[in-house]
């Protein structure tokens, strides 16, 4: 069950600079484990230290947020987009 | 456009040029009531063209487009309901 | 219902001529009153657009000066205008534009002593501002005040926005509850950014403005736009309200405003104390 992970740029340097990347899982939270098997680094990016998923990046799987789903037991198929969303404020 | 069509409101728009012919006539008209009739007077001849097309693109009728002598037009319109 | 003298028929034709807008509309945006928060790179296409459109009233906040560095992306100054205080080079440019529009000028940094009675008047807010402490202080405000607010922000190649409207949609917390921790997520100072990309979202906070006064189309309100311009794709997601958000739900649990010390300003690699303090009104 391969998902399209859409990496944002602060995350790129962790993943080759790849802006999009293929990896497996059936849930959202086996999709950012696998990523972090893939690519370490990035689950302390996206997971503070008591294991929640920090509140200034949000997940959406097929551009729906996971929090209005199932969080990270959000089920995810073949073919899905997750994609990780920081907030940005640069406005001057 | 039969006799008994009544006229409600007149806008002379000689000396104008389009696209101020419609955006002048169309100001009148949104200030009218549904059903009303506007007659503009213009000597531009492309308003004679580009005004009932303006007009019927936004669901108005146009009663008739007549010469009204010396080179001006009456163009005749009913705000839609 | 309206009066328009014979410049302005001609200033306004090609709005009055869209269904949408007419002399009733015209007349909408002319009564209307619009806040743009940062006079820079965000509001400077917001504010130029604003005042094309005729919107009556524009206010701008900016407690800053124009440097160099920042006409790369701040079309509202000019190079000439370097040194000076931005409200005063943005009143120029836009009265130059429009002399129709009135220009009110807030020379201040917005903050939880002054933000409430600054947007009073207002009937939309457009935020354009640089960093995270003054967003949640901005959304807060707005959500508590009732006004409609335009959010965007940029970095690098991205931008994203939203429009809230006060307990209809999200407001900024129930989509980012929490801002970062400093120098996490850096600013654009650290990272750069595009110029052109402040130009795409302050328009796109312009047009989601006008919709708003004129009551017509659909705003981005219970969905977040993203634009990474690198790609040249623009992506919607959703956006829900919370029930639960701390400001704009059912039970709000922040009834006072907050201020971050984020110190969002500083030179990259020098961290900031991120003490939360409630400010006394």
């Amino acid at each position: 069950m391969a998902v399209r992970v859409r990496v944002p740029v602060l995350l790129r340097n962790l993943t080759g600079g790849q802006a999009e990347v293929a990896v497996e899982g059936s849930t959202v939270a086996e999709v950012l484990a696998a990523l972090e098997s893939r690519y370490p680094g990035v689950r302390a990016r996206l997971y503070d230290e008591q294991g929640a998923l920090r509140r200034y990046v949000n997940i959406y799987v097929n551009d729906k947020d996971i929090r209005t789903l199932g969080g990270e037991a959000t089920p995810v198929k073949d073919g899905d987009e997750l994609a990780i969303v920081p907030a940005i404020a640069g406005g001057r | 456009m039969p006799e008994d069509v009544q006229v409600h409101r007149e806008l002379d728009l000689k000396g104008e040029v389009c696209p101020y012919t419609f955006v002048k006539s169309k100001l009148i008209l949104e200030t009218m009531a549904p059903g009303e009739v506007l007659r503009v007077i213009v000597d531009y001849p492309p308003a004679t063209g580009n005004v009932p097309r303006s007009m019927e693109s936004e669901g108005h009728k146009v009663l008739a487009v007549n010469p009204a002598g010396d080179g001006v037009w009456e163009i005749i319109v009913r705000k839609k309901d | 219902m309206f009066r328009f003298t014979e410049e302005e028929i001609r200033r306004y034709s090609r709005n009055i001529i869209l269904q949408e807008v007419g002399g009733i509309g015209q007349q909408k945006l002319k009564d209307a009153k619009v806040l743009v928060v940062g006079a820079g790179g965000l509001g400077s296409p917001a504010a130029f657009y604003l005042a094309a459109a005729g919107v009556g009233t524009i206010g701008i906040v900016d407690d800053d000066v124009v440097d160099l560095s920042n006409l790369q992306r701040q079309i509202l100054h000019r190079t000439e205008d370097v040194g000076t205080p931005k409200v005063d080079s943005a009143a120029r440019a836009l009265s130059a534009l429009n002399p129709g529009v009135q220009v009110k000028t807030y020379r201040t940094r917005l903050g939880a002593g002054n933000v409430m009675d600054i947007i009073r008047e207002y009937d939309v807010i457009v935020d354009g501002v640089d960093n995270f402490s003054t967003r949640y202080l901005l959304n807060d405000a707005c959500v508590m005040a009732g006004k409609p607010l335009v959010d965007a922000g940029i970095l690098r190649w991205d931008g994203m926005m939203m429009t809230i409207k006060p307990r209809e949609g999200p407001c900024y917390r129930c989509i980012f509850p929490e801002p970062p921790p400093p120098g996490v997520i850096p600013s654009c100072q650290e990272a750069g950014v595009i110029g052109a990309i402040a130009g795409v979202m302050g328009t796109l906070q312009a047009l989601e403005a006008i919709k708003l006064i004129l009551g017509v189309g659909e705003t981005l309100t219970g969905r977040l736009l993203l634009f990474d311009a690198l790609e040249g794709r623009f992506r919607q997601v959703n956006a829900a309200r919370d029930p639960n958000c701390p400001v704009c739900g059912d039970h709000p649990t922040i009834t006072e405003l907050v201020e971050y010390d984020l110190a969002c300003d500083l030179p990259f690699g020098v961290a900031a104390g991120s003490a939360e303090r409630k400010i006394e009104q």
